[in-house]
């Protein structure tokens, strides 16, 4: 009996479970695979951004370690206490790197910067498809992962290459139950000018291309990172000049950020599930017309892994759905 | 404002020392200090908070007014860190729905919010109902007998005894916010941005009226009102009010609790703002620097009015106003502003102040309002209500459905304030006290959450100790001691009549709701194959 009080076997529902935007947070991928297990997910579907932003030199120094995590001091003393701190930075999604006081300027330079960066990403991702493979390769749940606006397209070939994990942006996929995922991580244009964003009319060309490859609309789902417009899915706080959010006398001023195109594929092919991302802070459900829009939301800089389960059913369409902060 | 938003991750990592970004979205910097302690002071509502004036000399002969604010607010800066901290560790919308949910368990977290939100809904009635007596009274009690018409004079009379206007300008006014809350949230916020602003102004003509004028003249002003400053100190005397003499720390003590009802509250940013973390010390102390800055204000307020008018002249002024009507002088009720009005010949002054004091309790409501339809959307999220109160108007993208519930239920409680009357006319503290459960259910919260949550806790901004113990389990503890002080004091304390057996009848069925809401959920989602414990369970981080 599973926690849903359904029995194992139903053949006719198939079990999504969904999250996104964990930006490089370890503990919140972890959680990702062992959701697997504890939802009994016939499919794990990993939204786009799941690279971090952010990294943090730890120094050598006299007798250890120094660095600084939320503005605190570190200090670590042995190996042990070394692997502590750089396990709390992989936590909330941060990268570490451990540098000589000599290289540590290199930092400085953006190439440089850059290059530690590239490396990091690689390097976790890399880690992250490993444990996927050594968690879940079986076979017995279907793993599909994406990037998104925030990801490096080279990162792309981490997941095609992965044994366990399918990336899913390269051809429309079959779930089971014979549910078809067409998936899209770009994202309109952002004030940080990420790396894959697109205008509305370049977005909505891919997605149009993608969804010609559907062979069965009324079976659809679609995973695009970019929530639809005008949604409580797509509510982001208004910045000013300095990106600094604006706030009136209600609070922060929330604006609708999603894309167009999106809202119109959506309309027009009228999949069974939309699974959005993007906007961490706009975690809803919402109906356009018959098809159910989910954006789980994210906390990942706190480890929490918001996500959603979804059951779909092979006469009702989406059955239930549920979204959990595991 | 260039339109430059974006999805956001609570960053501010790019002022962090040892901390490099690479170019990626949601890396803001956060609200600025000023625009967050700002937000914050909004919500204290300095021109309700300067109400303490005339009630807390009433109720607690000997009380003083000044030292009820200052002490009040100095005491409140542990619960309203409490709240600081947790907004820095779970930067989410929902306030305490989500720190008790996460921390204890959902039900509770739900019991808990449920309850808040249900009397927030109830004092937006109050809000409403308070319109006709308190603000529209006055304002034209004020103007009528400055400009010699009668006919203002007994509009301003039966605004203040007249069950069926009470009752119809409540209702309208709700209504209309109601309506407001149904338009494109844009162009709501601009309404209720300028009506803020617009509120600010009688406490602004308040402070230099009392600045500019004295006891004596004060006397004599209220000559034109009909008012004698000596026969209303006799009159409340020989009626039987005991205030006038020395100052009485008790008193002032017991007094507390009609402060609280302004200062506890500066914690509401937790369930309106708050999506973009805040973790250095400005944003985290936001909250904070409100409470102290709005504490200063209205004290400094409350004692050019002792300067002014004199604690006897307040508390014996509203003690004929409400227990010897007959022997009371003046057309409205005594209260601060009323009061402050009779200082100044000047008619337009007099309108700005008056129009400014009833926006002070307009814009009340919506931001109320707002809490409670988030509150509804996220509970309808998390599956406990039907999915149907989270649906949204096409065309505007409100929230519909949430917005004629908590309508309709301001506008039950509307009615029951207005025609059941008995201690619903003493809501406010009713509901302070009501809503103390919730607070009792964060503190304990706050203790714990260290040790409950360790991991959070560890990778959080607030993982910081005093005197060796966690800072947030040592503010938790303080703020439950605090909570226990105003609970005692207004279930215990009849002068302020939050303790009517109405009122606890009310508090215990609300709180009962709240409780037996969630297992009934659980059971109707249960059959239909969705377990609502999984919403916070913690899955395996390894």
């Amino acid at each position: 009996m599973s926690p849903f009080g359904i029995k194992r076997g139903d053949t006719d529902r198939t079990r999504i479970f969904f999250a996104t935007d964990v930006h490089g947070s370890e503990r919140c991928f972890r959680k990702w695979v062992n959701a697997a297990a504890v939802y009994e997910a016939d499919a794990l579907i990993l939204g786009g951004d799941v690279t971090g932003k952010s990294l943090i030199p730890i120094v050598e120094s006299q007798g250890g370690w120094d660095c600084q995590v939320h503005g605190r001091r570190y200090h670590a003393d042995d190996e042990g206490a070394l692997e502590g701190i750089r396990s709390k930075i992989r936590a909330i999604g941060q990268y570490d790197v451990v540098l000589s006081p000599a290289d540590r300027p290199l930092l400085e330079e953006p190439a440089e910067l850059d290059s530690y960066f590239a490396k990091a990403m690689r390097d976790r991702l890399v880690s992250w498809v490993r444990l996927a493979r050594e968690r879940l390769g079986s076979g017995r749940v279907q793993v599909y992962m994406m990037l998104g606006n925030d990801d490096d397209p080279a990162l792309a070939d981490v997941l095609r290459e992965a044994d366990a994990v399918t990336y899913a942006e390269d051809a429309v996929v079959s779930l089971p139950g014979g549910y078809e995922l067409v998936s899209v991580g770009y994202s309109t244009p952002t004030p940080w000018n990420t790396r894959r964003e697109l205008s509305e009319e370049k977005l909505a060309a891919v997605i149009d291309a993608q969804a010609q490859k559907l062979s069965d609309q009324s079976r659809a789902i679609f995973n695009f990172h970019c929530p639809p417009v005008g949604t409580h899915l797509d509510l982001a706080p208004k910045l000013d000049e300095t990106l600094r959010p604006v706030v009136d006398i209600n609070g922060q001023v929330m604006i609708p950020v999603g894309s167009r195109s999106v809202r119109a594929a959506i309309e027009t092919v009228q999949p069974l599930l939309g699974l959005h991302g993007h906007i961490h802070e706009s975690a809803g459900v919402e109906r356009i017309g018959r098809t159910v829009c989910i954006n789980p939301g994210s906390d990942y800089h706190q480890g929490v892994l918001r996500g959603a389960i979804v059951d779909l059913h092979r006469d009702k369409g989406v059955r239930t759905w549920q979204l959990i902060q595991g | 404002m260039a339109d430059t938003s974006g999805p956001t991750d609570g960053g501010g990592g790019q002022e962090e020392a040892g901390l490099y970004t690479r170019q990626s979205s949601g890396l803001v910097r956060d609200i600025s200090a000023s625009s967050n302690i700002g937000l914050n002071i909004a919500f204290v509502s300095i021109p309700l908070a300067a109400l303490v004036a005339t009630e807390a000399p009433f109720a607690f002969p000997g009380a003083s007014p000044f030292w009820v604010t200052v002490i009040c607010a100095a005491i409140c800066i542990f619960p309203v860190l409490l709240y600081s901290l947790f907004t820095a560790v779970m930067p989410r919308s929902g306030g305490d729905y989500v720190f008790v949910s996460r921390t204890l368990h959902p039900w509770v977290g739900f019991a808990a919010n449920f309850n808040i939100v249900a009397w927030y809904v109830l004092v937006i009635a109050y809000f409403a109902y308070l319109l006709a007596p308190l603000g529209v009274s006055s304002a034209f009690s004020t103007l009528g007998s400055l400009t010699k018409n009668a006919t203002l004079t007994q509009w301003a009379t039966d605004a203040a005894t007249n069950k069926g206007i009470e009752f119809g300008l409540g209702a309208a006014v709700l209504i209309l916010v109601g309506f407001m809350m149904t338009l494109r949230l844009r162009r709501m916020l601009r309404v209720q941005g300028a009506l803020f602003a617009f509120s600010l102004l009688s406490v602004v003509i308040a402070g230099v009226l009392l600045l500019t004028t004295g006891r004596a003249e004060f006397a004599h002003d209220i000559t034109r009102f009909g008012g004698n400053y000596a026969k209303i100190l006799s009159d409340a005397h020989k009626a039987g009010y005991t205030g006038g003499g020395t100052f009485s720390l008790g008193e002032t003590l017991l007094a507390l609790p009609l402060a609280f009802a302004s200062f506890g509250y500066a914690v509401v940013t937790a369930y309106a703002g708050g999506e973009v973390r805040s973790p250095k010390s400005s944003g985290r102390n936001a909250m904070v620097y409100a409470l102290v800055i709005s504490g200063v204000v209205v004290a400094i307020l409350l004692g050019l009015a002792d300067r002014t008018f004199g604690v006897n002249f307040l508390g014996s002024a509203t003690y004929l106003s409400n227990t010897a009507a007959k022997t009371y002088p003046f057309a409205a009720p005594s209260f601060f502003f009323y009061f402050v009005g009779m200082l100044t010949t000047s008619t337009p002054l007099l309108v700005v102040m008056s129009l400014s004091f009833i926006a002070a309790f307009v814009v009340a409501l919506p931001v109320t309002f707002l809490i409670a339809t988030r509150s509804i959307f996220a509970w309808s999220f998390d599956r406990i209500l039907p999915d149907r109160l989270s649906d949204v108007s096409e065309r505007t993208h409100s929230p519909l459905v949430a917005n004629f519930v908590v309508l309709g239920a301001a506008l039950i409680f509307l009615t029951i304030i207005v025609f059941v009357g008995g201690g619903f006319l003493q809501l406010l503290y009713t509901a302070g006290l009501a809503e103390i459960l919730t607070f009792f259910v964060v503190a304990i919260a706050g203790i714990i959450f260290p040790f409950r949550r360790r991991a959070l806790y560890e990778s959080s901004p607030i993982n910081f100790r005093w005197l060796g113990l966690p800072a947030i389990s040592v503010t938790g503890v303080l703020s439950l001691i605090i909570y226990i002080f105003f609970f005692v004091s207004l279930a215990t304390q009849s002068a302020l009549g939050a303790n009517a057996t109405v009122g606890i009848i009310a508090t215990v069925v609300i709180a009962a709701i709240g409780i037996v809401i969630f297992p009934i959920s659980y059971a109707l989602n249960r059959r239909r194959g969705v377990d609502l414990s999984l919403a916070f369970r913690e899955l395996p981080p390894e």
